[in-house]
């Protein structure tokens, strides 16, 4: 069990809902009424967030559903292996063969990004397509709205391609010599981290482009989250939590705070919003809530009947959205001390 | 939580030359093990359509990967696919990967050694190769690629027999044997292998036992002559009148008795010995017959070191080249002409064109563990590069159970297996790869023997 220090924040499972197939991405309705999944079977589904409401269907990708991303206006856009894009029911291909990696809003929902193959999309609001970029050296993994919306940052093997969010132009090139899985920009956009296939997370600071490089982890790694003012990066790569602080002269040569509670990798982590807690979800069906602080530090953990793939955080912070490998769609609360 | 393993998901690598009859093979797979929900990845675009649901199309994306002191090349298409398909709840019964006749099979097999989740979720059962009889001499003399796509098969499935004399045909798979002699062989005609031959054949399943063509677990020596001589006490000398290299290799041990049975009881330690580091000899010095390993510088004109026996005996005089070679003779101290009562010419390794072969070891004892870590270790480490694949099951002192490896280039995956018991405690291990030294293999693998 975990050490759970005196009387404090909790979490608590308020209900939980069966989908069909893996979870490929959760994420909240912007007034925390619904969630949407994103799943292995390719549907995209809507799960009411509170009471005992069914499951409704938002639109049904061939093949897998991969990704998802909700405008604050709460435009669903989702990408899936059949080479499609779905806004809010308008369908656009992008790809012959090619599948849709990411998809994500630009943060005030006035464009969406979209990776298939080797090239970025720029699409409008209904998701017409508007620009595209040249093609990168090899299939476009990840990719991360700059926090103003200008630019939008594109991660494959090879580096990261900082593309004009308007034209899909190159505006910065951050080579580097490995395979990119995810990237992140930290809230005042100045630093990029991007986990790797080969175990090691690498850091950016965009405009100087200097570089850092963190090597030890256990597998490759996926899960990076920053924290709401920049200061921590939380990275997953195991079943251990590594957090750096980027405050000073930031994490070089500096020793990370590590958390230790997972007994297999962790699949997602996420600072809770406007907040210093963090939650993360793993292959051992475990939902934990940290303090992100070295002594005691974790707060409140739950676990599922299946190893957890993915969650998120609704924007009021007050509860988690879990997906897991068997399809399980979770809502978790909160409760404060 | 319950932890339900989900049964891994077997992948079978299908490559071959294009018009092999890949195809054909790949169809059939598809029909005959209909009900089973088989996906297919193909590399090859636009070639005869394949029957299937889910076909996907990969372009092909070669990954370095810099993982400490390892360097090594993986596919990344086959990584990022991979770990969606094995998201589906409609599970595959099984996953075929359709390499193009140009592709290197390394990467793709690399990739099931250095990603955790597919090694969770996949097995990687076996690399099949197709063969077409007809062309494959060609090839096999014109491009590298297709030396290797032989070497790392499990399976070979020599297509297309019909339009090949008998006789031909076993030449070409004698060839092929020497490339890879752990792999299974199949002649057939219109790439009509049963489907159980080549679908679930577990190549990478090492608790499965290792198959090694015999023919290819000849040792070789390190030496090229031996003699055995009566000695009685005294200084003897040995004259070399030619000098086909600047030094030679010369090694003494005492045996039993001057018959063949008594040297050849010795010939392991002899090998053993040539792997040891060389003493020069000085020009005062002479050579102990005790098992040391000489350099005898060779001059123009003529050479001659002395052999000092206190205790009369037969004595196998070994040396790195021919007695002819090298115009050896053996003078007794009253300067007599002693000829050998056993005088072997040793064959050298077998050669052959092909710069891709098999070695293979066999031998009872057992493995001392901290020098086969060292020795293998060091070995894939310089020689990785080279190695294609390695495969051995081991007997390692100190453990009950059988040791078993599998390896591609520098990546190697060791586990223990089931126990010995009352079976005989021996070794075998197979190396299969370019420029193989055979002599030096076995004298590193000789090393770790306790």
């Amino acid at each position: 069990m975990p050490d759970v220090a005196g009387l404090q924040t909790r979490i608590e499972i308020t209900t939980t809902h069966e989908t069909e197939d893996w979870v490929n991405q959760v994420s909240w309705a912007p007034d925390g009424s619904e969630v949407y999944a994103a799943c292995a079977d390719g549907a995209v589904l809507a799960v009411p967030a509170r009471g005992d409401g069914g499951i409704r269907e938002v639109h049904r990708h061939e093949g897998a559903a991969t990704c998802l991303s909700i405008s604050p206006d709460g435009v669903i856009a989702s990408g899936g292996h059949d080479g499609t894009v779905r806004v809010d029911g308008r369908t656009t291909r992008l790809g012959e063969g090619d599948w849709i990696e990411r998809v994500t809003w630009r943060p005030d929902g006035g464009r969406i990004a979209a990776a298939c193959g080797r090239s970025v999309y720029l699409l409008g609001v209904d998701g017409t397509p508007e620009a595209e970029s040249s093609p990168l050296g090899a299939t476009v993994t990840c990719l991360a709205w700059h926090p103003k919306g200008v630019n939008v940052a594109a991660g494959s093997y090879g580096g990261v391609k900082v593309l004009r969010g308007r034209d899909g132009t190159l505006a910065t090139e951050l080579p580097w010599k490995g395979s990119v899985l995810e990237l992140t920009v930290s809230p005042d956009g100045r630093r990029l981290a991007h986990g790797n296939q080969d175990s090691t997370v690498h850091f950016w600071d965009i405009a100087k482009k200097r570089e850092l490089h963190m090597w030890g982890y256990e597998t490759k790694v996926r899960e990076l989250a920053w924290r709401h003012d920049g200061r921590f990066l939380a990275t997953g790569g195991g079943s251990s939590i590594t957090i750096w602080d980027f405050s000073g002269k930031g994490p070089e040569g500096s020793r990370p705070l590590e958390l230790d509670q997972h007994a297999a990798p962790v699949s997602w982590l996420g600072f809770r919003p406007a907040n210093r807690m963090l939650a993360s979800v793993a292959g051992d069906g475990m939902l934990v809530l940290w303090e992100t602080r070295a002594s005691g530090p974790v707060v409140s953990a739950v676990a599922f009947d299946e190893p957890l793939s993915v969650a998120s955080w609704s924007p009021d912070g007050k509860r988690i959205a879990v997906g897991g490998t068997g399809g399980t769609v979770g809502i978790c609360e909160v409760l404060e001390a | 939580m319950n932890l339900i393993k989900t049964p891994k998901i077997p992948v079978t690598v299908l490559t071959g030359f294009l018009g092999s009859g890949k195809t054909t093979l790949l169809n059939r797979i598809l029909t005959e093990q209909h009900g089973q929900k088989i996906a297919v990845i193909e590399n090859e675009f636009g070639e005869v359509g394949i029957d299937n649901d889910l076909v996907i199309d990969a372009e092909e994306e070669i990954f370095e990967m810099n993982n400490g002191c390892i360097c090594c090349t993986v596919r990344g298409d086959l990584i990022r696919i991979l770990g969606q398909l094995m998201r589906r709840k409609d599970r595959f019964d099984h996953i075929l990967i359709e390499t193009t006749g140009l592709a290197d099979p390394g990467p793709v097999i690399q990739t099931f050694f250095v990603d955790e989740e597919m090694q969770d979720h996949l097995d990687l059962d076996g690399v099949v190769t197709m063969v077409d009889a007809g062309h494959i001499l060609l090839h096999l003399d014109e491009s590298s690629e297709a030396q290797e796509q032989i070497a790392f098969a499990d399976v070979i499935v020599l297509n297309k027999i019909d339009l090949v004399e008998s006789d031909q045909l076993d030449e070409l798979e004698k060839r092929i044997r020497r490339l890879n002699a752990a792999a299974r062989i199949h002649r057939v005609e219109n790439a009509s292998v049963p489907v159980r031959e080549v679908v679930g054949v577990g190549g990478f399943d090492m608790t499965r036992g290792l198959e090694i063509d015999p023919d290819l677990l000849v040792p070789g020596y390190p030496f090229e002559w031996l003699g055995v001589y009566e000695l009685e006490p005294g200084r003897h000398s040995l004259v070399f009148d030619q000098d086909p290299d600047p030094s030679v290799n010369v090694l003494v041990l005492p045996v039993d008795s001057a018959t063949d049975e008594a040297v050849d009881r010795r010939l392991r330690e002899a090998t053993i010995a040539f792997s040891d580091r060389t003493e020069p000899l000085g020009a005062d010095d002479s050579i102990r017959p005790d098992g040391g390993l000489a350099g005898v510088a060779l001059a123009t004109g003529g050479t001659s070191v002395a052999i000092d026996i206190k205790q009369a005996g037969s004595y196998a005089v070994f040396t790195e080249h021919g007695a002819e070679e090298l115009g050896l003779q053996l003078l007794s101290a009253d300067g007599q002409l002693v000829k050998p009562a056993v005088d072997r010419q040793i064959a050298p390794d077998h050669e052959h064109d092909d710069t891709v072969s098999s070695v293979g070891i066999e031998a009872d004892g057992e493995l001392d563990p901290e020098r086969l870590n060292e020795w293998l270790g060091t070995l894939l480490r310089e020689k990785g590069q080279d190695i294609f694949r390695s495969k051995g099951v081991l007997a390692i002192a100190g453990m009950e159970e059988r040791y078993v490896f599998q390896g591609v280039h520098m990546l190697m995956d060791g586990q223990s297996d089931r126990p010995w018991g009352s079976d005989e405690r021996t070794n075998r291990l197979i190396f299969i790869g370019r420029n193989l030294d055979r002599i030096e293999l076995e004298g590193g693998f000789n090393s770790c023997l306790t």
